[in-house]
């Protein structure tokens, strides 16, 4: 019995084995293709498709400054990312992060404008007002998708436009400096602003915030017992009922905490990156959340490599724009490819297979 | 030389997670039999019908089919060669009539029309020539079980097969609608068709089957007339060791009542499913609870357990009413629910072992340090309910989904029996799950009880009722037709008469029995 346990207990391992192998040669041979498909794509644009191609590979890493352009870029990204993983371990495909990545800054700016000479203080009501905006657009989708049943993609998809259009009218009417050329708010205190941590780049102190944040979505995911309220939810929200978990909470309160971090996302990305609110229309970011969490698996631990990934193709390919003709759009094109291979379930199964019944063979022997 | 129908050579298939459901398994069947095919849960039976109806693909070996070899990769081809089954859950179309479900993906037509007269002609044909009863514009909904059933193989039979597979048809069935389909059965073996018949009823597999292929651990243990077989043989073969096919169970000794449920009424799509149900359930006891499938058996389980609104009457437990308490209530003042559905409510297939026994204890102070989860209490307490419940695992982080349908249900089971319940609904503890298991769970149930637990055991498997209630409700229509105190004199066929409503008690005599403190 116990040598049967022990055989058997090998055969799980070599399951996990074979099953992270399998997981990321996925990743990889799918971001292969289709840095592959995008080279063809340069070949076709470019007139010098090697010089471009090189650009795009080594851009990120050409100057103190690109590397710097792409970690500044992970950061809302490792925000958002962080919100969709969230939603995600309860099966929520929200785009309310969007909405609050939106939102949430412009109600810290609002305060920050108010209270200007309160410097490190103001910097942590802002950052906290922002995640608690944010939160607050989370509330609508959350309570409609938890009573109704609604189908939380399409709400807060829609639900981004109110949020957006309130936004615009705060913005113009309320917050808008008339003597700046473009729409834009009053500008912000310096002393209100993210601390620079890496000179000859724009890298912030929000960097920490995020890695905090990190931290505390992976304790919170797999260590407490919301967490686990929200797992199970995710796994088989039948079974999550007849527990006792109260599912009702936990659909509403994955969007609302999904609200905060993207809240707090689009404030750390206000007062590390910019002096003055002007956004006029949301970034999309909650998108690129979720491509995030796709290329981390729903894991928070690793969504910085996620968004990493993420933020080294689009300076990759803004870097090749500019030293060569290729337009910034591949960049949409590469991860249209990657997403679709990753989530494509099918993709190499036949592979995964004959890898399972190659070792299942060789066991029984 | 025999005449073989079909025969299956070197079956072998490897399922994505690495499990090795059948290997080299040879299988035949002759022309005109009955033919059981038995084995523990996980042994392979159904993936070997799986891949003879073509739903699923092996990974090597042959099939000959009435001499000549055929690949089966759908089961539009295994029905095309004649070959039929008919599944554990019905395949039916609930809002459609009998004759829509029967030509459904082979529709009569005129001149580009659906003919749906001629569609019910041809019904009716059918089951004249096969001895059914049934009404060709009768909506599925609206038929009991056991119709349902004939509607079924009268579908397999109108695309003209004579290979026929009923995979454990009689597990929904009462003993008179069993002796039903025994009788067809018969009918078609005289009219040369050919039958697999998958039970884990050793009883029933004696009466009716002529050759038996027993398997384990996903290969043939072999073929056998069931002439020279006994059925301690068959289960011998089966698990490996003998195994008591009656539980051993001490007298019942009841404390107090723990459970009162007065007048409950449950209202589904505005009719009655359970109609002003009442009873007494004592600490010690275990009380039964038999009827067909769909006469407010499941109804008076999930209003227990509050997975269900209850529209009239109430509900206490140690004293508390529950009627208008959360599950997490329910819970917490010793009312623990053994679902009947392991796979989409039990467990959750995707999550470790471990996460599953330990669900719905994240209250519980040993396992948890304020709002965080104590991993390591979590994990030797997942470990101690492991080698209590002998679950046979690679480790207690491996997926619920990856174990056999036996070590699944015990998952389930610790989880809900490790709470020491004063009041643990019981909701189909063994349905397909094998003898070795069902065996451990009957007894560790009996442990339960001795040790104080009120059990409410709802089944559809009457010899399992027979085992082990101490005393018996029959439900049919969402009300008790019978209240047997002691099973004693009881035979099954008597129950039968009350499941099917035939016969039934006072409803007065019944409540005063049973309502006493």
């Amino acid at each position: 019995m116990n040598k049967e346990r022990l055989k058997g207990s090998d055969a799980y391992q070599e399951y996990k084995k074979q099953e992270l192998i399998f997981g990321m040669m996925k990743t990889f041979l799918a971001v292969a293709i289709s840095l592959g498909i995008v080279f063809i794509i340069i070949a076709i644009f470019s007139d010098n498709p090697i010089a471009a191609a090189a650009s795009f590979i080594g851009g990120p890493f050409s100057s103190l400054r690109r590397f710097g352009n792409m970690i500044e870029a992970s950061i809302p990204l490792i925000f958002t990312g962080l919100a969709a993983c969230i939603m995600f371990q309860a099966q929520q495909f929200s785009l309310i992060g969007d909405g609050a990545f939106y939102l949430g800054p412009l109600a810290a700016i609002a305060f920050s404008l108010s209270f200007p000479d309160q410097g490190l203080l103001n910097t942590i009501i802002s950052i906290l007002l922002g995640g608690i905006v944010g939160a607050a657009c989370g509330v609508f989708p959350g309570f409609l998708k938890a009573k109704w049943n609604t189908n939380e993609f399409v709400v807060s998809m829609m639900f981004n436009y109110v949020i957006t259009f309130f936004g615009l009218y705060i913005l113009l009417n309320k917050l808008r400096d008339p003597g700046s050329g473009f729409v834009a708010s009053f500008a912000l205190s310096k002393t209100v602003r993210l601390a620079r941590i890496i000179p000859g780049t724009k890298v912030h102190s929000g960097l920490f915030i995020a890695l905090a944040m990190v931290v505390l979505c992976t304790v919170f995911i797999y260590r407490t017992r919301f967490g686990f309220a929200i797992r199970m939810t995710g796994s088989n929200i039948k079974f999550a009922r007849y527990i006792g978990v109260n599912t009702f909470l936990v659909v509403f309160m994955v969007q609302v905490i999904g609200g905060l971090l993207a809240g707090i996302g689009g404030t750390v990305e206000l007062l590390g990156m910019y002096d003055r609110y002007q956004w006029t229309a949301t970034l999309g970011l909650g998108f690129d959340g979720m491509t995030v969490a796709i290329l981390a698996a729903n894991n928070p631990a690793l969504v910085p490599f996620g968004a990493l990934f993420l933020a080294y193709v689009r300076v990759g390919t803004e870097v090749m724009a500019r030293v060569n003709n290729v337009p910034t759009e591949t960049v949409y094109l590469i991860q249209g490819f990657a997403m679709l291979l990753i989530t494509a379930s099918g993709f190499l199964v036949r592979w995964r297979h004959k890898m399972t019944v190659k070792s299942a063979a060789r066991r029984a022997v | 030389m025999e005449d073989f129908i079909l025969s299956m050579k070197k079956i072998t298939k490897i399922y994505g997670n690495g499990i090795i459901a059948n290997k080299d398994v040879d299988f035949s069947v002759r022309r005109g039999e009955i033919h059981a095919l038995m084995g523990e849960n996980g042994a392979g039976k159904s993936t070997l019908m799986k891949i003879l109806f073509g739903e699923d693909i092996s990974d090597s070996g042959d099939i000959e089919f009435k001499g000549k070899k055929v690949l089966i990769t759908s089961p539009t081809d295994a029905l095309r060669l004649g070959i039929g089954m008919v599944h554990q859950h019905f395949m039916l179309v609930p809002m459609l009539t009998v004759a829509e479900n029967i030509f459904l993906g082979m529709e009569l037509t005129h001149r580009g029309k659906l003919d749906r007269k001629l569609a019910v002609e041809k019904t009716e044909e059918l089951g004249h020539t096969y001895h059914f009863n049934i009404n060709p514009n009768e909506k599925i909904s609206d038929l009991a079980v056991g119709t349902r059933q004939e509607v079924e193989i009268l579908k397999a039979l109108a695309r003209g097969v004579d290979l026929l597979i009923l995979d454990e048809p009689t597990a929904v069935l009462t003993p008179q609608e069993t002796e039903e389909l025994f009788k067809e059965l018969k009918l078609f073996r005289k009219e040369g068709k050919t039958i697999i018949f998958i039970s884990h009823k050793l009883k029933e597999v004696k009466s009716i089957c002529d050759r038996i292929t027993i398997m384990k651990k996903g290969m043939s243990v072999g073929t056998y007339e069931l002439a020279d077989m006994g059925e301690a043989d068959i289960s011998r073969l089966m698990i490996g060791h003998d195994v008591p096919l009656t539980a051993d169970k001490e007298k019942a000794n009841p404390g107090k009542c723990v459970l009162k449920i007065r007048d409950v009424i449950c209202r589904e799509e505005g009719k009655s499913v359970l109609n002003k149900v009442s009873l007494n359930l004592r600490s010690g006891e275990i009380l039964g609870i038999a009827g067909v499938e769909g006469n407010g058996q499941q109804e008076l389980a999930e209003s227990l357990a509050r997975l269900r609104q209850t529209v009239h009457g109430s509900i206490t437990v140690n004293g508390n009413d529950i009627t208008k308490k959360n599950i997490r209530y329910v819970r917490e003042h010793g009312l623990s629910y053994l679902s009947d559905d392991r796979i989409s409510e039990g467990t959750a297939p995707l999550e470790s072992i471990e996460d599953n026994i330990v669900a719905g204890k994240m209250r519980e102070e040993s396992l948890t340090a304020g709002p965080f989860l104590n991993k390591k209490a979590i994990e030797s307490f997942a470990k101690c309910q492991i080698d209590n419940y002998q679950i046979v695992c690679d480790s207690p982080r491996s997926p619920v989904g990856m174990l056999s349908g036996g070590n699944m249900q015990k998952v389930a089971v610790a989880r809900e029996f490790s709470g020491k319940p004063s009041v643990m609904i019981v909701n189909q503890p063994t349905r397909g799950v094998d003898v070795g298991a069902m065996s451990f769970i009957h007894n560790k149930l009996i442990k339960l009880r001795d040790t104080g637990s009120a059990i409410l055991l709802i089944s559809a498997d009457l010899s399992e009722l027979m085992n082990l209630s101490d005393s018996l409700l029959v439900m049919f229509d969402g009300s008790f037709t019978a209240y047997f105190e002691t099973l004693e004199n009881i035979s099954e066929e008597e129950i039968g008469y009350y499941m099917l409503g035939i016969k039934r008690q006072d409803k007065k005599d019944i409540e005063r029995r049973l309502l006493r403190e």
